[in-house]
């Protein structure tokens, strides 16, 4: 066999920019990811800016206006105001806030203790994971909503009390995924081939177990975000969780149901924020899985 | 009618760099009774034309820009995938190049054979030797019935034994029996085989041979079997087609192409066999010319 | 360097039975001796399913083993400590068997190639852009195109795949290679392209090659020893001129015979290949 003279090819990019691009590539694929990509980018920068862009920023903080009450949509509120007179759109604007930061806090944390639960759990097997799956389905018995209640008995209410005992109950659900697809991926050949190149336990699991269950991982976290959102609200609604005045899309939700169907306005503003964040990150969750697992469709 | 008719196949593959043609303008036709040899370098789309007739290449990144696939006289590639879903499971057979993706880690080996069995029983129950009427219990005793015969016969020792193994408690060339095993139960009329004995040692690839020809002879089945071996090819082929870079170089019966190649790509393949007299480091592989053209 | 492997059995444990028991267990290798020279060729021949890369993992410490020993450099890899079998890892190579499933889908061509020397980084020492010139350099070797670096695995056929595992394994510039069928799924001209790049390589650099295939041709072309291994034995040994013309078992004899022709008119099957 001759030898060829060897000529890099010229790159204009350096490798992870040329890597970012492809992932593009892949994700720009499906218009639908892109429309959840951009309610998602949307809500962010909403959340972001809220404070600033409302029509009525003393509504936020607790302000009324009882001689406006029951306004059903307008040019003045878009979405109508609420039974003490607030404007509807402003409190949705701003509801955002505690709502995905709260759905964003809980998820991450999940996926972050889950993972590193069942990682570890489904790659050394034996006691550790014997230790390790007890405590997960100790925790996976409690209702998340009791534990909540007992937590906020036992530290008081606030979001961040709210965050961690809803991701107490929620990570083990996260460990159990990670630990059977860690499992099955272990004995592939490419991990086995990792592991003859020499690589040791942190990398073939950070750079080749993990990579190829993210999916999984990925498209739960997404449909997750909805229901995190959901169980902030419910906690919201018992009480536990976000005072009022600070509003939040649970609590307009929960608070709009005693006046339907006459005010029905209170309740659809809220209830489409809702539905349009979960649906985004669903969509979002579709997108990201073409650019994790390009085998998957194309 | 040919049973497979395949006329001016145009493939393009799409990645990022943007789309290639990979194939061009294949035409292949085989009949009833014929084992068709497809040999050629890696890479000219032996694979992709195999694929294609289960229409098993998703669009995208697959588009055809041109040419039909008749099998038994219906396009396949204007079938509906409930169409298709019954050609693949019953008329049309596929052992895949390769045997670990297509085995489920998660599954055992009996449990994979016998949904196998069980789609292609309920398409036609005289594939597990059952009558129309025959009840839930029956099709299910019956699929592991099949199930085990099948590993049997293509030369797995103490098949009832192994059934219940999970897929990385076989060794490769176990695997890929079972690949084929898996193919043969629905008693296809066409059988795509690509590459099947590349993991088997030369024993059981004769077996699994004259598993393919009896199932020929008596069957009258159709069989396009993608390999690089020649030796296969001269053995059991009736014809034989050469790809090279996407197009069919040169096709016909075996003793022709093979004995007085009219295609010097085709005289390199078979130059490039090493026989007993070669010494070591003097094979000869492509010709500098034609690696320069080629992948 | 050489490798000795010296009376190595590997059972699998049965089945589960039950709560504590467990089935019989399946002896994958029974008192397996092989002795590798420094810079030979060592062919393994075998039927499927006969141990043969059971043998290739228990070499790696893939798998422990049941019973014996197995010396590299006189050093016995299943006592060495997690450091020296890492650097060991750096001399040893294997390309596997399956090129489908032996490479990582979620890695670009260029990182799978780029991982060993990115795992002995310690021992290599390159740059980031040295480290992708490397990379280049071996897919070249073994006939892929540069525009082929970003490319993930699926988008490639099984004989391009498996030249991207044999680049990976020549990264580190191993001195012991194990190929497991390296060119089964290879087109013959590349397999001899292949081979010689193989052949080069070892009057080169002098690497020791450990060569399981099924293709007795191949063996008999590349390696200078060979054995022939049965259901988990070896069942003779020796130089690949003397095995072949002078086969003392049935089993290989049976091999010998068994090797398709490329001759259409020594076809066992006559009556469909003159249709
Ligand atoms: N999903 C894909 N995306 C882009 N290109 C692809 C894809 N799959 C295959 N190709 C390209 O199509 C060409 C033909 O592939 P194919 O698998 O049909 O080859 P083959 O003839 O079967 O080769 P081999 O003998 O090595 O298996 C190759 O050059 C390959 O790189
Ligand atoms: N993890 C395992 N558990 C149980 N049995 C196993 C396991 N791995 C391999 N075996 C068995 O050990 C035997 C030898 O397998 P091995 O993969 O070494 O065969 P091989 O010689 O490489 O065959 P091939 O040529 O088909 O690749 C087979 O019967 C296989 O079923
Ligand atoms: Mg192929
Ligand atoms: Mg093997």
């Amino acid at each position: 066999m001759t030898m060829t003279p060897i000529a890099i090819p010229k790159r204009t990019q350096s490798a992870r920019l040329e890597n970012w691009s492809r992932a593009f590539y892949r994700f720009r694929q499906s218009w639908l990811s892109i429309v959840g990509l951009a309610i998602v980018v949307l809500l962010v920068v909403i959340a972001i800016f809220a404070p600033w862009i409302v029509p009525y920023p003393e509504h936020v903080v607790g302000g009324t206006n009882t001689g406006a009450r029951f306004q059903p949509p307008s040019a003045n509120a878009w979405f109508g105001t609420n039974a003490l007179g607030q404007d509807m759109f402003s409190l949705v604007l701003v509801g955002s806030q505690v709502s995905l930061f709260s759905g964003l806090a809980v998820v991450f944390i999940a996926i972050v203790v889950g993972t590193a639960v069942g990682a570890i759990a489904g790659y050394f097997g034996g006691w550790v994971d014997e230790v390790l799956m007890r405590i997960t389905d100790l925790l996976l018995t409690i209702p998340s909503l009791i534990l909540a209640m007992a937590v906020a008995a036992a530290l008081g209410t606030g979001v961040w009390n709210m965050i961690i005992a809803i991701s107490i109950t929620w990570w083990p659900a996260y460990a159990r995924l990670v630990r059977g697809e860690v499992i099955v991926k272990k004995e592939e050949q490419f991990v086995v081939a990792a592991h003859a190149l020499g690589a040791n336990w942190l990398r073939i699991l950070g750079k080749h177990i993990l990579p190829n269950i993210v999916s999984p991982i990925v498209i739960k976290a997404s449909l997750d975000m909805g229901f995190a959102i959901l169980t902030v609200a419910s906690l919201g609604f018992v009480g536990i969780g976000v005072k009022p005045p600070t509003p939040e899309w649970g609590t307009l939700l929960s608070g709009a149901r005693s006046y339907m169907p006459d005010y029905w306005w209170t309740a659809v503003a809220p209830g489409i924020a809702i539905f349009l964040a979960v649906l985004a990150f669903n969509l979002l969750g579709d997108g990201l899985r073409d650019v994790l697992d390009p085998k998957a469709r194309r | 009618m040919a049973l497979l008719d395949i006329k001016n196949l145009n493939l393009a593959m799409r990645s990022y760099e943007g789309e290639t043609q990979i194939l061009h303008g294949i035409d292949l036709k085989i009949e009833r009774g014929e084992i068709w040899g497809m040999v050629g370098e890696t890479g000219s789309g032996k694979s992709l034309t195999g694929l294609s007739v289960s229409r098993l290449i998703a669009s995208p990144p697959g588009r055809y820009l041109a040419g039909s696939i008749e099998f038994q006289g219906r396009d396949v590639l204007k079938a509906t995938d409930k169409e298709m879903r019954m050609l693949r499971g019953r008329h049309i057979g596929m052992i895949f190049q390769d045997p670990t993706t297509n085995l489920n880690p998660a599954f055992r080996i009996g449990t994979q054979l016998v949904d196998v069995a069980l789609h292609a029983g309920h398409a036609d129950p005289s594939v597990l030797g059952l009558g129309a009427g025959a009840s839930r219990g029956d099709f299910k005793k019956a699929a592991k019935r099949v199930a085990v015969e099948m590993l049997e016969k293509v030369g797995i020792p103490k098949a009832a034994d192994r059934i219940d193994d999970y897929p990385h408690q076989f060794s490769g060339g176990m695997r890929q029996r079972v690949l084929i095993a898996m193919a043969m139960i629905g008693k296809p009329d066409l059988l795509i085989a690509d590459e099947p004995t590349t993991a088997l040692d030369v024993s059981v690839q004769a077996q699994i041979l004259r598993l393919i020809h009896d199932l020929v002879a008596e069957r009258n089945i159709g069989v396009l079997l993608i390999t690089h071996n020649l030796g296969i090819v001269a053995q059991i082929c009736s014809h034989v087609a050469v790809m090279f870079r996407g197009r069919i170089l040169e096709a016909g019966k075996v003793n022709d192409v093979l004995k007085r190649p009219s295609h010097s790509y085709t005289q390199a393949l078979l130059n490039s066999v090493p026989t007993v007299h070669t010494k070591r480091g003097e094979l000869m592989g492509l010709s500098g010319a034609m690696r320069e053209t080629s992948a | 360097m050489s490798l000795d492997i010296q009376n190595v059995s590997k059972i699998f444990p049965g089945p589960r039975q039950g709560f504590f028991g467990r089935g019989e267990g399946f002896t994958a290798l029974d008192d397996v001796s092989l002795s590798i020279r420094k810079g030979a060729s060592f062919g393994l021949v075998g039927e499927s399913g006969s141990g043969k890369t059971t043998l290739t993992r228990c070499i790696l410490r893939l798998e422990s083993l049941s019973a014996g020993n197995i010396l590299f450099d006189g050093s016995d890899i299943h006592k060495l400590t997690p450091l020296q079998m890492r650097r060991l890892r750096s001399r040893l190579q294997i390309v596997f068997q399956d090129p489908y499933a032996s490479l990582d889908p979620r890695m670009t061509v260029h990182d799978i190639v780029a991982e060993p020397l990115v795992i002995h980084g310690d021992v290599v020492n390159m740059t980031a852009s040295r480290r992708t010139e490397r990379v280049m350099e071996l897919l070249l070797q073994v006939g892929l195109r540069s525009e082929h670096l970003f490319r993930y695995p699926h988008e490639f056929s099984g004989g391009q795949r498996q030249r991207i595992g044999i680049a990976r394994a020549l990264a580190v510039n191993p001195e012991f290679l194990i190929l497991d069928e390296p060119t089964s799924a290879l087109d013959v001209s590349v397999q001899a392209d292949v081979l010689n790049l193989l052949h080069r390589l070892q009057v080169e650099l002098g690497l020791t090659y450990f060569f399981i295939s099924h293709d007795l041709g191949v063996i008999r072309y590349i390696c200078d020893d060979v054995a022939v291994i049965y259901r988990g034995r070896v069942v003779e040994q020796g130089p690949v001129a003397a095995i072949f013309d002078n086969p003392q078992s049935d089993y290989t004899r049976m091999l010998l015979d068994a090797m398709p022709d490329p001759d259409p008119d020594r076809s066992p099957f006559r009556k469909i290949a003159a249709v």
